[in-house]
């Protein structure tokens, strides 16, 4: 048995032979009472699940409990899962379920906040020269975002902003793929109109207008 | 097929989701529409957009998770020995020394009814309430000294606690002597 401190990561026991471990044997040997093949699921996953709900909360340390608690319950739902389906898809089912669940809380809540990082009343940075540029690409999209329906951000987010395929989606989020395809599209519609929109605001657009980088990418 | 229609094919078109003949279809369409030029124009810009933040890494700070959710799944085997008996011998053994226990018990004579009673108390002690106790029987006993109160037969073996009936006189009281 392998012990790992906190800070180290281990594929040990993925390997056999020089040949990687199929996620379906690791499942296999968890069922079996091995639990470094959990771990070898864990760190085969974990970055990119963080990552991915990262994409919804924009919190580092919330993304990590969350996709902790992801892979917690992953483990007790393993007897739930079907072995001739994909570990893949269906781990990344419950971490983003968990992460949509954590925002429809805090929405509830009323603790939700458009601007929860850029902040529109946020008070300027005398050592930057323009505050406005402050407001950068990253937290524009995000806001926009936002504003679209829960069932099409989360779409959006995995295709565009994770590269996840229509097919890896459609497993996540367990539906048909033309279904997933249809979504994408209404998406993509809604996300453009609202971006349009929010260049036409007076006020967005100045916080643009020294931002060159921006402005050249656009033309 | 209507600009309506192609509303949801130009938003795969950006995103090269579109099966080429598809693509064909929307790209003749727009070449011949200037508003799903200018529809597929913005789309391409949003979409440009979102890609640009797509590609930006998200930073994923800190170390793996699983020493944490090691702890939570098998907290039995963080920092705990494994037991190299089965689950079931503790329960077992509790189980075979209840019946030892039981089967010593009942092998000794006192839970036996037919066993002799042990000798706490004197066989020969009886009380006659009808019988007519003469005060002179019992003036010759003398107190016992571990001052135990008794009824007892005079003139006959003592078997209870303390010493056996002396020859000093006791000058007590009533029918009753202190032994």
């Amino acid at each position: 048995m392998i012990l790992m401190s906190n800070n180290e990561t281990s594929t040990a026991g993925l390997e056999e032979s020089g040949v990687t471990l199929s996620d379906a044997r690791l499942v296999e040997d968890v069922r079996r009472g091995d639990h470094d093949a959990y771990g070898g699921l864990v760190t085969r996953y974990e970055r990119r699940l963080i990552g991915v709900i990262l994409r919804f909360v924009h919190d580092t340390e919330l993304a990590r409990d969350l996709a902790q608690e992801t892979f917690l319950r992953a483990f007790e739902r393993l007897d739930q899962f079907d072995p001739s389906r994909r570990f893949g898809p269906w781990l990344f089912r419950i971490g983003v379920n968990l992460a949509l669940d954590y925002l429809r809380r805090k929405k509830r809540r009323g603790l939700t906040s458009l601007f929860s990082e850029a902040g529109s009343d946020k008070s300027p940075d005398p050592s930057t020269a323009d505050p406005r540029n402050e407001i950068d690409l990253r937290q524009e999209v995000q806001f926009v975002l936002e504003q679209i329906p829960e069932k099409y951000r989360t779409v959006l987010i995995l295709r565009d902003l994770e590269n996840f395929s229509t097919s890896e989606i459609a497993a996540i989020e367990n539906r048909k793929e033309a279904t997933i395809r249809w979504r994408l599209a209404e998406a993509r519609s809604r996300f453009q109109k609202l971006w349009v929109k929010r260049n036409l605001n007076p006020d967005v657009v100045d916080s643009y207008l020294g931002d060159e980088e921006f402005t050249d990418e656009l033309s | 097929m209507s600009c309506h229609d192609f509303q949801h094919k130009l938003a795969l078109l950006v995103g090269e989701e579109l099966e080429v003949d598809e693509a064909i279809a929307a790209r003749r369409h727009t070449a011949q529409c200037p508003a799903c030029r200018e529809t597929l124009k913005q789309l391409s810009e949003s979409w440009t957009a979102l890609r640009a933040v797509g590609e930006t890494p998200t930073e994923v700070k800190g170390g793996s998770l699983w020493p944490r959710v090691r702890a939570q799944v098998f907290p039995a085997t963080v920092g705990r020995p494994q037991r190299d008996y089965p689950s079931w011998m503790p329960t077992a053994t509790l189980a075979a020394a209840c019946v030892a226990l039981l089967i010593f018990v009942g092998s000794t004579p006192m839970l036996d009814n037919h066993a002799e009673t042990a000798s706490f108390v004197d066989p020969s002690f009886q009380l006659n309430l009808d019988e007519t106790v003469d005060p002179a029987m019992y003036r010759n006993r003398a107190p016992v000294p571990g001052g135990m109160w008794s009824l007892s037969t005079v003139g006959q073996e003592h078997h209870g606690f303390g010493s056996p009936p002396s020859a000093v006189q006791h000058a007590g009281f009533g029918g009753f002597n202190e032994l």
